[in-house]
């Protein structure tokens, strides 16, 4: 029974994971503007993978493997940010944050 | 009519203070039609040229794609059936899985295959890779007289963000490095993966910290020593390896216990030295194509 809770509870976060990575792939293919992209990257880097490394370790168990998935899920959780300020920085000092964005358009569409 | 027209023709000279002649025009004769220009040849003798280009090129493009994949085609015709009793034909890679750990002493046999077996290659490989430096060296390196300034790049240096992050980062980095590299005998990883990681913590270190913080650690002089001293060391082992197991000489040099860290010969010597070479080559190609020096 508990074997059965465990899977459920593995297939679950399984699910979340590749939803968020199926948003994320939609969002950076339908998205036309570098940060709405940089965020549905985002949301791959790091809820699509916080849930499945969460799948991996409550499959495992308390084991050495596990104890290794949690630390490429901080790893990830730590730099992922990082590069995605880092991007965002440089698209803002070259001016293009306000392109779509707050000008009433909408949708983030910038064709131009 | 005839005297009208001197009439004319007097005072028009008159007014023009100029002797017209006008019964003395020439005919305008049709202009003969021109050779076409010499550049006009030439282009016309360049798409020739092209068109025969292509042509040759597509139909070596097409032998050699047609040889090539015969090759593989036989190659594959020549395989086992899957399931079939095949110990004839793999006795190489049976040798290697029998009795690798016995011969090399390493319990991850990839790099005794990398490092023992096939170490040729993986020296041609360090090559590669060095040529490789070398070549973004001598066209993008510049020297402090003749060079010109690169365009302005945005400076990230001391963004907070960045270098806070990376003060935590960092020394993980380069013990995971250093994990891999000196493990590439006993688990996964190895010389190639162990360098790019350390290759990788120089240049956040470079980005995050400036170069100042860099160049104490490796200056143009640490790169040149480092990766020449490097595959020095490795030429210089594998030729004494491979010159004494030719001729059936003893090397003097013991496997040790399989699974120690202080074991399998010359393996992780090798490793650290092709894990200092891609190193070097990592934060090299980097500086230089950021910089265009150390």
């Amino acid at each position: 029974m508990s074997g059965w809770i465990r899977f459920f509870i593995s297939a679950a976060f399984a699910v979340c994971g590749m939803a968020a990575f199926v948003f994320a792939a939609v969002g950076s293919c339908r998205f036309r503007h570098v940060m709405y992209r940089m965020h549905s990257t985002a949301i791959a880097d790091t809820v699509g993978i916080l849930c499945l490394t969460l799948s991996a370790v409550v499959y495992l168990g308390v084991s050495f493997v596990s104890a290794k998935e949690l630390a490429v899920a901080v790893m990830m959780l730590f730099t992922s940010p990082v590069s995605t300020h880092m991007l965002a920085e440089i698209e803002y000092h070259k001016g293009n944050y306000a392109s779509g964005v707050g000008r009433g358009k909408g949708g983030g569409r910038d064709d131009g | 009519m005839k005297t009208m027209k001197n009439d004319i023709k007097s005072k028009l000279s008159a007014w023009l203070n100029f002797d017209l002649d006008l019964d003395e025009v020439p005919e305008r004769t049709p202009p003969k039609p021109k050779a076409p220009h010499r550049s006009k040849l030439l282009i016309l003798r360049r798409i020739q040229n092209e068109r025969v280009h292509r042509a040759v090129y597509a139909l070596l493009a097409v032998f050699c794609s047609i040889t090539l994949a015969a090759c593989l085609l036989l190659t594959v015709s020549g395989m086992p059936r899957y399931g079939e009793d095949a110990e004839f034909m793999d006795t190489v890679t049976y040798e290697y899985l029998a009795h690798g750990m016995e011969y090399t002493g390493v319990v991850n046999i990839v790099s005794g295959i990398i490092l023992e077996y096939r170490a040729f290659d993986t020296l041609g490989e360090s090559f590669v890779l060095f040529c490789a430096v070398s070549c973004v060296l001598l066209l993008l390196r510049r020297d402090g007289a003749s060079g010109k300034e690169p365009p302005a790049m945005r400076d990230i240096t001391g963004d907070p963000i960045l270098s806070s992050s990376a003060r935590i980062l960092v020394p993980l980095i380069f013990v995971f490095g250093i994990y891999v590299l000196l493990n590439g005998h006993l688990s996964p990883g190895g010389g190639f993966s162990g360098g790019a990681v350390l290759g990788a913590g120089l240049i956040i270190i470079s980005s995050a910290f400036g170069e100042d913080v860099s160049g104490r650690i490796i200056t143009e002089r640490v790169f040149k020593t480092v990766t020449t001293a490097a595959l020095l060391f490795y030429c210089v082992g594998k030729s004494y390896t491979f010159f004494t197991g030719a001729n059936g000489l003893p090397t003097g040099i013991g496997n040790g216990t399989p699974g120690d860290i202080l074991s399998a010969g010359l393996i992780l010597p090798l490793n650290i030295a092709v894990g200092m070479v891609v190193a070097c080559t990592v934060y090299g190609m980097y500086r230089m194509f950021g910089k265009g020096r150390f």
